[in-house]
């Protein structure tokens, strides 16, 4: 069984849509980089890196080329951070939330974890969660801590795990218990290292590490705390709250004065302090970073950073600072200037208790880009083979506003509805307006015309009211040379019973020369509501589906050619597509019951199977269809057959594929690599997480995996030469070109295991380069039997 | 830090708004010379001669009107009582008037003498023109009664009595030197040939005929009265060929552009409207301060007159394009332009030097004063700023946006409240004249909605709020009225079509034309006003 062999081959691979936000960004002590990148390996766990999520990464204060990371696997690597190589692993039998470590401690480290003790200490019962600091020594390997019950007022002893690396006895304290929310916000080192601080619900706890002062745990406000930060040389500490507060503690030894700032309306997402003390900066929902300057007493803003910001942090040098945005990006600012944006693919979770991409999966056909709904009210482009942002488009030009509180819903204008045309020159658009109380819903139809000058989309019509209800299909018919009437068609279908198809033309206006889209004609059936609209491939023939018929229209003429129905089901048909290609003829109907294919050419229903059809995609270049089902089965077939080539269970929910053609750079993997079905073109599945998976061999997945992993290793080795301090001080056409001399090399080196370790070795460990010439001259050249 | 988003006006494409050719070239006269007489201005006339003197009629006077200076050349005052119809003969040379006292008079353009004196009339004469070859006079009166008078010798040559009413207007053939036109109240126009003694063609207007012309080639007349124009084929026995006219007002007066064959109506309701000769489509349109008694253009088109029923007189010059300047003047100019260049190239040119720090100039985005309010939250002000009387009532849609801006902000609540009652009778006036369009209506009602549910208990305590509700209620009553009008019309039509293509075709559920669909556009309106004023 050729299907089934499939299946076991195949594996689904994350290649895109990790989140670069998850975690604070930490600037090395050179600033010339914030350590994102060793956030982005989690996005292939079964590589080098850690198999679970990264919960903190920090830099080794006293060695600036080494970053530690902390992870939920339980271990804490170091690494080296100009050539990406892991230095130790240490590991923990449970898993570590969060990590503290400061300079007056050059050995030891804090980690935070939180466990369920089963059963093992009788004063513990079952489910109590804790959370635990311990110290860890580097140099002895032995590791104390110490722990404390939740009542705090005894202490236990308990022995550490013997598979611990190096392990031995040791004493635990629970200095904070029960802390609740993200916890690498939870807890700091205060600057000079005498306490470490943390928050509880509304109180701030502290720990002294120096003298013999008792732990502290007092009431700072009436609301739950949400981060806190602490000043680098005095015992200050920040502390900001849900309701937007943010309380200056000082004077922390002896008597507490503490000192409340308003200005964010809703909580307070993070606090950092500036390297000197002198200014604290605040990050809320409001897209705005506000600089408080402690000493005057004033604050200064930078607003409408484009989406709601969740981690704020200051580079040592204090030049440059680092904003999380909410929605998958990273701003690195100088001087309130934006210096760079490393976004990743933007989510719409933000906005939505739930994942919500109305458009779904997209594929521009000029640029191979995925494209989905980005920040509100814009259209994101993605390049999936390099996990690069290309573009974001603002569709509806307005500003975000965030509301009075979080849980406020708030009308946005959202892009429910694009469709590109076939060449990719066109975009349409439908944006729709929309809150709970409000009873007319505002909806544009807007026409993007592809600019080769300015290369980008140019408004070129927007439509108000285009029907009188939700729009809930939009497509573009197929343009081809030989066809009369050139005018690019759409079509758009709506709740209101009717579609419509708008064709480019001539302005109406007598006096402008000017050309825009307008309503051709208007159709409908019976009192019926249509539900998709399909064009075939050569665009002859729209078929528009109502309740549980199809009509077949000639779209020139707006002429009801054809009304096809079945009796195998009754309920309404949800999707509509073309097969393309050889199997053009065919019409593939879905349901929530089954799948039924049409023969158009004898207007007979050729197959029909039984299945929960969720999403229905077809490739635009080749005849291949795929389906996922209700408890996401993934099922490729081809429009003529009811026999699928390809079926997968999906690990997570999928909510939105498409079809990618190859192009040719990414033909570097041999064809015996490649599923048979996807040679032509790559399948790509949306999870709810608004992870991209793809869908490869095994093989083609080790291979990914070792690229990415070889990749940075040579890109993080290559000497910076003047030119490349150069090209990189000129922001993102560095990369580009950074890019291009990896390619080089990577052409000329090969799998050469002796270039490759002479490339990566550091120069001054090299033998002579005299007596490592003419070994390096034999391996560049072609071996003999090869032509 | 990204820029602010300016407010998305969603400005709607008017047709009517659209310049043509036409009405660009009547706009392109310049701001009107106005002179303020002591009386209406009863009739206009050009002289057909350089250089082109206009004879202005109004209380007992005839002024001749400068056309460069826009001074008065000359006065004739030699009038008891008021003076009617003065008119130009062909060579410009003479006039001849009629007045309340039932006298025609010959005036000499070029001296102060009356020439002569034509009596004979027993009521005030109204009309009183030269027949086309110059040598008769022709003149009507109050009693009903037409009478032709030879020049040379003063004589009487013909008397028609077959008006039953007062005679208002007339013209001469241009092309006939015996045939005359003349209209009267009893609604009839009459064609008279001055070889008889009896009419050779009437034809009836339906109204009173306040002005008749004649086309240059004499094989057509038109006659104005009421609100439309009719227009006569007289070699055709008085065939009706078309009426026309878009004046919702009587039409006092017509004239004939000869050099580009239009044709221009004045008319009681304060419009000038211009026509096209041969279609008798309207071009263009032009208001003016008060009811238009009479308009003239001159003979090459280089001035337009209008007199109104005030005493105003309206002089427009047409522009003079690139009218070659003095040569100094052409030096100061340049000069002039050298120095503003200077000014704002100032430090353009400047190279900067290897170490010089660069700071670019930032340009401060020119944002409209309510985006600046929006930037700043200032909601409150912003919508008192999109709803000043300049904007909304030229700009209504800004104001609309502006509105909707705000309630996508959920701050339209906030903005409405804490207004006064002069404030709140603007805005409820403001809602009433735009519920009834279509593209407004929804925001309409949520503002109507939302001011109402503001103010609900102390609307009761200001009588001027209550009467704009009361206003309100009733425009959407009448619009209500209106919607079911349409639907039941919408409804025979339907009936109408289907049955007609059925005949055709025999599958109804084919195209429907998307005439109907139009209708269905404005039911969804009828629906959402239904929900206001079950609300209230």
């Amino acid at each position: 069984m050729a299907a089934s062999f499939d299946s076991m081959n195949a594996t689904q691979l994350v290649t895109g849509g990790a989140s670069l936000v998850n975690k604070r960004p930490i600037f090395t002590n050179d600033s010339k980089k914030s350590e994102s990148t060793v956030l982005q390996q989690k996005v292939c766990p079964e590589s080098y890196c850690h198999s679970d999520v990264v919960t903190n990464v920090s830099c080794n204060p006293h060695n600036k080329l080494q970053a530690t990371t902390c992870s939920l696997d339980g271990t804490v690597r170091q690494w080296d951070i100009i050539d990406g190589a892991l230095l130790t692993t240490f590991t923990f039998p449970w898993p570590i939330y969060s990590m503290l470590v400061h300079e007056t401690f050059p050995t030891d480290q804090f980690y935070l974890c939180k466990q369920k003790f089963v059963g093992t200490f009788e004063k513990f019962s079952q489910n109590t969660v804790l959370m635990l600091a311990f110290f860890f020594n580097l140099d002895s390997g032995i590791f104390t801590f110490v722990c404390r019950n939740r009542d705090r007022r005894s202490a236990n002893l308990f022995y550490t795990d013997a598979n611990i690396s190096r392990g031995d006895k040791g004493r635990s304290e629970v200095i904070f218990s029960q802390l609740t929310g993200e916890c690498e916000k939870l807890t700091v080192v205060s600057g000079n290292g005498e306490f470490i601080a943390g928050i509880d619900d509304n109180f701030l706890l502290l720990y002294f590490l120096k003298g013999k002062k008792r732990p502290t745990r007092f009431k700072a406000g009436s609301h739950p705390l949400t981060c806190l930060a602490s000043h680098p040389t005095k015992s200050t500490v920040a502390v900001g709250n849900e309701a937007g507060h943010i309380i200056i503690i000082t004077n922390l030894h002896r008597n507490i004065i503490s000192n409340l700032e308003h200005w964010h309306a809703n909580r307070v997402e993070d606090l950092c302090f500036s390297p000197e003390g002198v200014f604290l900066y605040s990050v809320g929902h409001e897209c705005v970073l506000v600089d408080w300057n402690l000493e005057k007493g004033v604050k200064s803003f930078l607003p409408r950073l484009g989406a709601p910001i969740n981690h704020v942090s200051c580079a040592a040098s204090n030049a440059l600072k680092a904003v999380c945005l909410l929605d998958n990006a990273i701003l690195i600012l100088s001087q309130n200037v934006i210096q760079q944006t490393i976004q990743g693919i933007s989510r719409s979770k933000l906005y939505y208790p739930t994942s919500y991409i109305p458009c779904g999966l997209l594929l521009d056909p000029r640029t191979n880009a995925l494209v989905k709904n980005g920040r509100k009210g814009h259209l994101h482009f993605y390049n999936i083979e390099d996990d690069t942002s290309l573009v974001s488009i603002d569709i509806t030009g307005e500003n975000y506003v965030s509301g009075n509180t979080l849980d406020n819903i708030r009308m946005y204008t959202d892009v429910v509805q694009a469709a590109f045309s076939m060449k990719g020159d066109w975009l349409a658009t439908v944006e729709e307006q929309r809150a709970a109380d409000i009873r007319d819903v505002q909806c544009r139809v807007k026409f993007w015309i592809f600019d080769k000058q300015k290369q980008s989309f140019l408004l070129n019509t927007t439509v108000e009211r285009p029907h009188d209800a939700d729009v809930n299909a939009l497509e573009f018919q197929p343009w081809q040379k030989n066809r009369e009437g050139n005018n690019p068609v759409a079509v758009t279908a709506s709740l209101d019973g009717k579609f419509k198809v708008w064709r480019y033309g001539d302005n109406f206006n007598n006096y402008k020369k000017s050309k825009c889209w307008n309503c051709d004609c208007v159709g409908f059936y019976k009192d019926a509501v249509p539900s998709d609209v399909s064009f075939s491939s050569d665009g002859s023939l729209l078929s528009v589906s109502f309740n549980v018929t199809i009509t077949l229209w000639e779209p020139d003429a707006n002429v009801l050619t054809k009304t096809l129905c079945h009796t195998l089901s009754n309920l309404p048909i949800r999707k509509l597509e073309f097969g393309r290609g050889q199997s053009s003829h065919m019409l593939i109907c879905a349901t929530s019951d089954r799948i039924t294919s049409w023969n158009m050419l004898s207007c007979h229903v050729q197959w029909s199977v039984q299945l929960a059809c969720k999403l229905l995609i077809s490739d635009p270049y080749s005849e291949l269809m795929a389906s996922v089902d209700s408890s996401n089965k993934l099922f490729v077939f081809q429009a003529g057959h009811s026999k699928p080539l390809f079926f997968m269970d999906c690990r997570n929910s999928i909510i939105s594929a498409t079809f990618v053609p190859r192009t040719k750079s990414s033909l570097g993997l041999k064809e015996d690599n490649l599923l048979p079905w996807q040679k032509h073109s790559q399948l790509y599945l949306m999870t709810e997480e608004e992870e991209i998976v793809a869908i490869v061999t095994k093989e083609e997945a080790e291979l990914y995996n070792k690229k990415q992993r070889f990749q940075n290793n040579l890109e993080e080795s290559l000497p910076s030469t003047p030119f490349a301090e150069f090209l990189q001080s000129h922001g993102n056409r560095g990369s580009g070109i950074r890019k291009a001399t990896t390619d080089i090399l990577k052409k000329y080196v090969g799998d050469d295991t002796l270039v490759k370790e002479m490339v990566m070795t550091p120069p001054h460990i090299l033998p002579p380069v005299r007596t490592l010439a003419t070994t390096f001259l034999h391996s560049l050249l072609l071996p003999s039997d090869s032509k | 830090m990204g820029e602010f988003k300016r407010t998305v006006v969603r400005e709607l494409p008017e047709r009517k708004g659209e310049i043509s050719p036409e009405s660009q070239f009547w706009n392109s006269y310049e701001f009107p010379v106005t002179i303020k007489e002591f009386d209406s201005i009863s009739h206009l006339d050009f002289s057909p001669i350089e250089p082109h003197q206009v004879a202005v009629t109004t209380s007992n006077k005839i002024r001749l009107f400068n056309p460069i200076n826009n001074q008065v050349d000359r006065t004739f005052s030699r009038f008891k009582d008021r003076a009617y119809c003065g008119s130009f003969r062909h060579d410009g040379r003479l006039m001849v008037a009629g007045g309340e006292e039932p006298v025609v008079k010959l005036l000499d353009v070029s001296g102060r003498a009356i020439l002569r004196f034509f009596s004979g009339h027993k009521r005030p004469v109204h009309l009183s023109k030269f027949t086309v070859d110059g040598l008769k006079v022709f003149s009507g009166d109050d009693d009903s009664c037409v009478r032709c008078f030879d020049i040379s010798s003063g004589d009487k040559v013909n008397i028609f009595e077959e008006h039953k009413d007062y005679i208002r207007c007339g013209d001469a053939n241009k092309a006939s030197r015996d045939i005359i036109l003349t209209g009267s109240y009893d609604h009839t126009a009459r064609l008279f040939d001055l070889r008889t003694s009896t009419s050779i063609m009437s034809v009836n207007h339906g109204k009173p005929v306040e002005s008749a012309l004649f086309m240059p080639s004499g094989n057509i007349f038109l006659t104005a009265g009421g609100n439309y124009v009719k227009v006569w084929d007289a070699l055709a026995g008085g065939k009706l060929l078309t009426t026309f006219g878009n004046s919702h007002k009587t039409i006092t007066s017509l004239w004939f552009q000869e050099s580009r064959g239009r044709l221009l109506t004045g008319s009681l309701d304060m419009h000038v409207k211009v026509y096209d000769a041969a279609t008798y489509g309207l071009l263009a349109s032009m208001d003016y301060p008060a009811p238009v008694l009479s308009v003239a253009v001159s003979p090459v088109s280089d001035l337009l007159v209008v007199g109104m029923s005030t005493g105003l007189l309206s002089i427009k010059h047409k522009k003079k394009d690139g009218t070659p300047q003095t040569e100094a003047e052409k030096q100061k100019k340049q000069r002039e332009k050298r120095l503003a260049l200077r000014y704002f190239n100032k430090g353009n040119m400047y190279i900067p030097q290897e170490g010089d720090t660069l700071v670019p100039l930032k340009q401060r985005e020119d944002l409209a004063r309510y985006d600046r309010l929006l930037k700043r939250f200032k909601h409150s002000k912003a919508l008192d700023d999109a709803f000043k009387i300049s904007v909304r009532r030229k700009t209504p849609y800004v104001t609309f946006s502006v509105i909707q801006e705000l309630s996508r902000r959920n701050t339209l609540k906030a903005s409405l409240s804490g207004r006064d009652e002069k404030w709140l009778c603007a805005m409820l006036a403001f809602l009433k004249k735009h519920i009834s369009n279509p593209n407004y209506v929804s925001v309409v009602i949520e503002v109507t909605d939302i001011i109402l549910e503001i103010y609900e208990s102390v609307v009761s305590s200001s009588e001027p709020v209550k009467k704009s509700l009361t206003n309100l209620r009733a425009v959407i009553d009448k619009e209500l009225n209106y919607h079911q009008s349409l639907e039941e019309i919408q409804g025979m039509l339907d009936v109408l079509l289907i049955a007609s293509n059925a005949d055709l075709d025999s599958n109804p559920d084919l195209k429907i034309p998307e005439t109907t669909d139009i209708f269905k556009n404005q039911t969804a309106g009828t629906s959402n006003s239904m929900e206001v004023t079950e609300k209230r």
